[in-house]
C-alpha cells in the first residue's frame, strides 16, 4: 500500500470569474521509502500542494491519504495530533527554537507527544547528520547548514510516516546545499523514510528518486531517477 | 498518546463527580421537602454526601492505579517480547496473558521470516560464487584456443578475422561476467568495504595509473588539483575502481586531444572529487538515468559498453556512505562529482 495517496486534489481560491486554481486535479502516489522531488516555479502550486499534504490547509475537493488516514476527514484537534506524530516538516528557515539546544530541539516533538525517545535511533541520527559534537550547542552557535541538519534530525526523530521538506536548501550556499541533499537521500535509504521535497531548482531535484514537475496547478510530467526502489536492486 | 488519554480520563472524572453530586443533592433536597425541612435530617445527609464523595474518590484512585499498572505491564510485555525475554505474565488464565501469547507468536513469526530471507540470501551468494568459479575455466579455455588458432600459419584473411572476433567476444564475455559478479556481490552485500581514513590523492593516483596509457594514446591530458593533505573515510581499493570507471568513460567519450580535470574540495561532511571531461556530454533528460543498471545513452550507441560502470560506481559509493552525481552540457563535457565521507564522519 502506498504511504501517500493524493486523489484528484483541487484547491481553488476566490469565486466565479476570479477563481484562482492553485491546484487543479492533482493525483499522485508515493511508496514507502521514496524520495520524491516536486519541482515548479513560484506560483505553480507546489507550496499549496505541500500544505495540503501536511494537513496545514484544507482542499476544495479531493482526498489526501497518508498511511491509510484520510486527513481531511479528521477534525482540527485530531489533525494536529496526526501532524505531530506522522508528519515531519523541514522548512527553508529551519524554525528551530533558539532557547533550546540541539538535542532538546530534536526531542521536542517526541516530548510534546508525551512519549519517550528511542535513544539508539537518535544517536544514529545524530551521527549520520554529523552533529555529534554539537548536541549541546544552541542553534545560534551553528552555521546554516548545521541548523538545517538539526531541523532534519527533528523531523525524523518521531519516525514519521512522511517527511515534507519545503525548499530545504533555500537559505544555504551551493556547497552546503549539496551536503544537506546527500544526507536527505541517505537518510531516506537508510531508514526507509519517505521524503517529499519541493524546490524550484532542477539541479537540487536531481538527488531525488523521482521528480514531479508541476505547472499552473497541474502535474506536467514525472521522471524516474536512478536507483528507484523496486528496480530489482533490493528485491 | 499518554497526554491525550489523560485528558480523556480527567473529563470522565468531572462528569462522574458532577453526576454523583447532583444525584446526592437532589436526593437530600427531595428528602427534606418530604420531611418538611426538618433540621435533624440535614446533618445525616451532609455526612452521607461527604462519605459518598470520599468513597467515590478512593474508588477512582484505585481504578486509576490499576489502569496505570495494566499499561505498565503491557509495556513490559511488549519490551520483553521484542527482546525475547521470559514471559511477564507466565501462563495464567487472564486476558493479559493470552494477549502476551499472541504478541510473542506474532514476533516469532516475523523473526522466522527474517531468518528465511537470510537463508535465501545465502543461497544466492553461493550460487554467484559457483557461477563465477565454474565459468572461469571454460572461458579461459576459449581465450586460449582462439589464441592458438590465431597462431596457426596459413589462415586465410577471412578466417583470421573470425578468429580475432572470437577472441574479442570472449574477452568481452569475460569482462561482462566479472562485472555482473561484482555487481551482484555488491548488491547482496557480500563484498565488505573497509573504509578508513585514507589520503584522497593516493586513491586518485591509483585510479589514474590504470587509465594513463589509454589517455596518452588518445592524446588526452589529465590534470589534478588536489591538496595532498586531504583525507577521507573511504575504501581505497574500491574507490579507485570507481574513479577508474569514471576516467575510463571520460577517455572513451572524449575526442582525441581532449582534457580531463580532477579537482578535490573538502566540505564539512564530505570530500568532493570532481572529474570533468570535454567529451560528448549527456542530455539533460538522461542525466538521471545514467546510474541505472544497463542504461546506455542514445548518443553512445556507437561506443562499446554494457552500461554497468556508473551503476557499479554508485553502488560502491553508497556502500561506504558516499554519493555520486553528474552534471553535463551536451557537446561540451560532463562533470561527475564523487562525495566521500569526510574524516570524523564515520557512521556507526
Amino acid at each position: 500500500m502506498p504511504i501517500l495517496q493524493i486523489d484528484h486534489l483541487k484547491k481553488y481560491y476566490g469565486k466565479g470569474n476570479m477563481t484562482v486554481k492553485a491546484l487543479d486535479d492533482v493525483s499522485l502516489t508515493v511508496e514507502q521509502g521514496e524520495f520524491v522531488a516536486i519541482v515548479g516555479t513560484s506560483g505553480s502550486g507546489k507550496s499549496t500542494l505541500l500544505h495540503m499534504l501536511g494537513g496545514l490547509d484544507r482542499a476544495t475537493e479531493g482526498k489526501v491519504i497518508v498511511d491509510g488516514n484520510d486527513i481531511f476527514a479528521m477534525n482540527d484537534e485530531n489533525l494536529t495530533i496526526f501532524r505531530r506524530r506522522s508528519v515531519g516538516f523541514v522548512f527553508q528557515s529551519y524554525n528551530l527554537i533558539p532557547i533550546l539546544n540541539v538535542y532538546e530541539n530534536m526531542v521536542l516533538p517526541i516530548e510534546l507527544d508525551g512519549a519517550t525517545a528511542d535513544q539508539e535511533y537518535l544517536e544514529l541520527l545524530i551521527s549520520t547528520l554529523g552533529l555529534k559534537e554539537k548536541v549541546h550547542n544552541l542553534p545560534s552557535n551553528l552555521s546554516g547548514g548545521q541548523q538545517q541538519r538539526v531541523a532534519i534530525a527533528r523531523a525524523l526523530a518521531t519516525k514519521p510516516s512522511i517527511v515534507l521538506a519545503d525548499e530545504p536548501t533555500g537559505n544555504l550556499d551551493s556547497k552546503t546545499s549539496q551536503e544537506v541533499l546527500i544526507l536527505l537521500k541517505q537518510l531516506s535509504e537508510k531508514f526507509n523514510q519517505t521524503i517529499v521535497m519541493i524546490t524550484h531548482n532542477e539541479e537540487i531535484a536531481q538527488t531525488a528518486d523521482r521528480i514531479i514537475r508541476i505547472e499552473d496547478g497541474r502535474i506536467v510530467n514525472e521522471s524516474e531517477a536512478a536507483g528507484v526502489r523496486g528496480s530489482g536492486v533490493r528485491s | 498518546m499518554r497526554s491525550a488519554d489523560a485528558g480523556h480520563f480527567n473529563r470522565s472524572y468531572i462528569i462522574f463527580a458532577v453526576t454523583a453530586l447532583s444525584l446526592v443533592l437532589g436526593y437530600t433536597g427531595w428528602m427534606m421537602s418530604i420531611t418538611g425541612q426538618a433540621e435533624r435530617y440535614l446533618w445525616p445527609s451532609v455526612l452521607f454526601v461527604f462519605l459518598f464523595a470520599l468513597i467515590c474518590v478512593l474508588w477512582l484512585g484505585v481504578m486509576r492505579r490499576r489502569m496505570a499498572n495494566i499499561v505498565d505491564t503491557l509495556d513490559q510485555i511488549v519490551e520483553g517480547a521484542i527482546r525475547g525475554q521470559a514471559r511477564v505474565t507466565g501462563y495464567s488464565e487472564t486476558n493479559l496473558s493470552s494477549l502476551e501469547n499472541k504478541l510473542i507468536r506474532y514476533i516469532d513469526l516475523s523473526f522466522h521470516h527474517e531468518r528465511k530471507i537470510e537463508a535465501e540470501k545465502n543461497k544466492i551468494k553461493e550460487l554467484i560464487s559457483d557461477i563465477s568459479h565454474q565459468t572461469k575455466t571454460p572461458l579461459s579455455n576459449i581465450v586460449l584456443y582462439s589464441q592458438l588458432l590465431a597462431e596457426q600459419s596459413g589462415l586465410e584473411g577471412d578466417t583470421q578475422q573470425w578468429v580475432k572476433q572470437i577472441r574479442t567476444q570472449a574477452d568481452k564475455l569475460d569482462w561482462l561476467i566479472q562485472s555482473l559478479i561484482k555487481m551482484s556481490r555488491l548488491e547482496t552485500g557480500i563484498i565488505a568495504m573497509h573504509p578508513d581514513s585514507t589520503s584522497v590523492i593516493d586513491t586518485i593516483t591509483r585510479g589514474i595509473s590504470q587509465i594513463y596509457r589509454q589517455a596518452e594514446q588518445k592524446g588526452i591530458s589529465i590534470t589534478i588539483d588536489c591538496d595532498t593533505a586531504i583525507h577521507a573515510h573511504h575504501d581505497p581499493k574500491w574507490t579507485s575502481e570507481v574513479l577508474f570507471n569514471l576516467l575510463d568513460n571520460a577517455v572513451k567519450y572524449s575526442e582525441p586531444g581532449g582534457r580531463i580535470h580532477i579537482s578535490v574540495a573538502a566540505y564539512e561532511l564530505f570530500v568532493r572529487i570532481d572529474i570533468a571531461d570535454t567529451g560528448i556530454g549527456i542530455e539533460e533528460d538522461e542525466l538521471h538515468s545514467v546510474f541505472k543498471r544497463f542504461y546506455r545513452c542514445k548518443r553512445t550507441a556507437s561506443f562499446e559498453g554494457v552500461g554497468i560502470g556508473l551503476y557499479l560506481a554508485r553502488e560502491i559509493l553508497s556502500a561506504q556512505g558516499g554519493y555520486i552525481k553528474a552534471a553535463s552540457k551536451p557537446g561540451q563535457g560532463t562533470t561527475f562529482s564523487v562525495f566521500l565521507l569526510a574524516d570524523g564522519q564515520a557512521k556507526v
